[in-house]
């Protein structure tokens, strides 16, 4: 079998164009530069892995399928980042609804999301582990719109302009989320932020 | 630089928000406005208590970064994103190729409907005015299709922009500019919290506020 080379410096919108026609290895190119930073986002605005890797799913779905609502009006980052963030959000109304039917088994989740972490390094990522599942619990009371803002923000580490572009608002409203997120989130994160 | 004239001015917390997450560095646009909140932070150290707060919020945010799936997890992500895709691009271009059957199919259903309808026209004994309007058949409600029992979807939730919405018989309130885009944000009268309210050049009344309404409005006298 023929394995052709892809070039590294390939354009976002060239190994799109040519991961939408059938080229695996453009796919897998595209993939591999976002798949990362997707996961993070959605992880961040999910809380649990399984879910999280549902949306990236989710995500480069849609962008192979729906390639025209691309149109390169903006980089294939920001539209990515917005198409992940809108699925995780989508994907976490669709399974909150169907969980707080059963808080048995939102709490078997948390446990299983803890678990990972306790086998890698056991000691001491007890702390942190503790510490990320407040900070899940945290991110889960805000409004869903202040949730995407900030984790967009504080995790792909999107300026005030690009998370604006990205979510198709102002500035202004960047701003005003993002410090309403913050004051929310010191408040319910006080005793861990002081211990810091 | 110094502002000594404006001894009053204190930034927006939103904006020292800006100025802490390093949004206003090297923007020669909005320089005067910088070197205005450094002025202020050195009068109010009290201030920098904010972005020590937002330091250790960053720390911890850091410090507990999601953990990366195995290399075998990403391998079958992008196998089922290889694979789902192909599927969701074959079946509209299956459901297509039933379109040129359908048309045929539905021209020649058309072509003896039209010639049903003409050759009773025809036959059709010519009635006066005044006949009986009783002898129509009336519809039942309960003959009439369920409308209900089949649902087509038109559109997702990324294809709907919100421009407007009437507060009437709401109680909740749309936050942000028209047109909202993307998950809306709706706040009750719990989420509202009026922080300050000033005049508007053409009338130096402030707005007044009055609070226990059931809805979220922001009225303006």
């Amino acid at each position: 079998m023929a394995v052709g080379i892809l070039p590294l410096a390939l354009s976002d919108e060239s190994l799109l164009s040519r991961a939408v026609a059938g080229d695996r290895e453009a796919l897998d190119e595209l993939f591999r530069r976002y798949r990362s930073l997707a996961y993070r986002v959605a992880h961040r605005l999910l809380g649990n892995e399984a879910d999280a890797l549902d949306a990236v799913q989710e995500a480069f779905i849609k962008a192979l399928v729906h390639l025209p609502s691309f149109q390169g009006r903006s980089s294939f980052k920001t539209w990515m980042l917005r198409v992940v963030s809108n699925a995780a959000l989508d994907l976490g109304r669709r399974r909150g609804r169907h969980e707080t039917l059963s808080m048995d088994g939102l709490g078997q989740k948390s446990r299983e999301e803890c678990e990972p972490w306790m086998q890698i390094e056991p000691a001491r990522e007890l702390d942190r582990q503790d510490l990320r599942c407040k900070l899940n619990e945290a991110l889960a009371q805000l409004p869903p719109a202040q949730r995407q803002t900030f984790v967009l923000h504080a995790e792909a580490e999107l300026s005030y302009r690009e998370v604006a572009e990205t979510l198709g608002i102002s500035i202004g409203t960047v701003m005003s989320r993002l410090y309403y997120a913050r004051q929310r989130l010191r408040i319910l994160l006080e005793p861990w932020i002081k211990s810091q | 630089m110094t502002h000594p004239s404006d001894n009053t001015w204190a930034p927006d917390p939103q904006l020292l928000g800006a100025y802490f997450d390093g949004e206003l560095d090297s923007r020669d646009e909005v320089a005067d406005l910088r070197a205005r909140i450094e002025a202020w932070l050195e009068d109010h150290p009290e201030a920098v208590q904010e972005w020590q707060a937002q330091q250790r919020l960053r720390e911890l945010w850091d410090d507990t970064a999601p953990i990366e799936p195995s290399a075998e997890t990403w391998d079958q992500t992008l196998d089922a994103i290889a694979t789902k895709s192909r599927e969701a691009k074959a079946a509209p271009a299956r459901a297509s190729a039933w379109v040129p059957l359908g048309i045929v199919a539905a021209g020649i259903v058309m072509a003896f409907g039209l010639a049903w309808a003409a050759w009773h026209l025809t036959q059709r004994p010519i009635k006066s005015e005044a006949a009986p309007r009783a002898e129509a058949p009336k519809a039942s409600p309960r003959e009439a299709p369920n409308r209900e029992d089949e649902v087509f979807p038109v559109a997702t939730s990324e294809e709907i922009v919100i421009r407007r919405i009437e507060g009437a018989d709401t109680d909740v309130l749309v936050v942000g500019r028209p047109p909202v885009d993307g998950p809306m944000e709706l706040a009750a009268v719990e989420d509202i919290r009026v922080i300050r309210t000033q005049s508007t050049p053409n009338n130096q009344r402030p707005p007044a506020v009055r609070t226990g309404s059931q809805r979220p409005m922001i009225v303006a006298e």
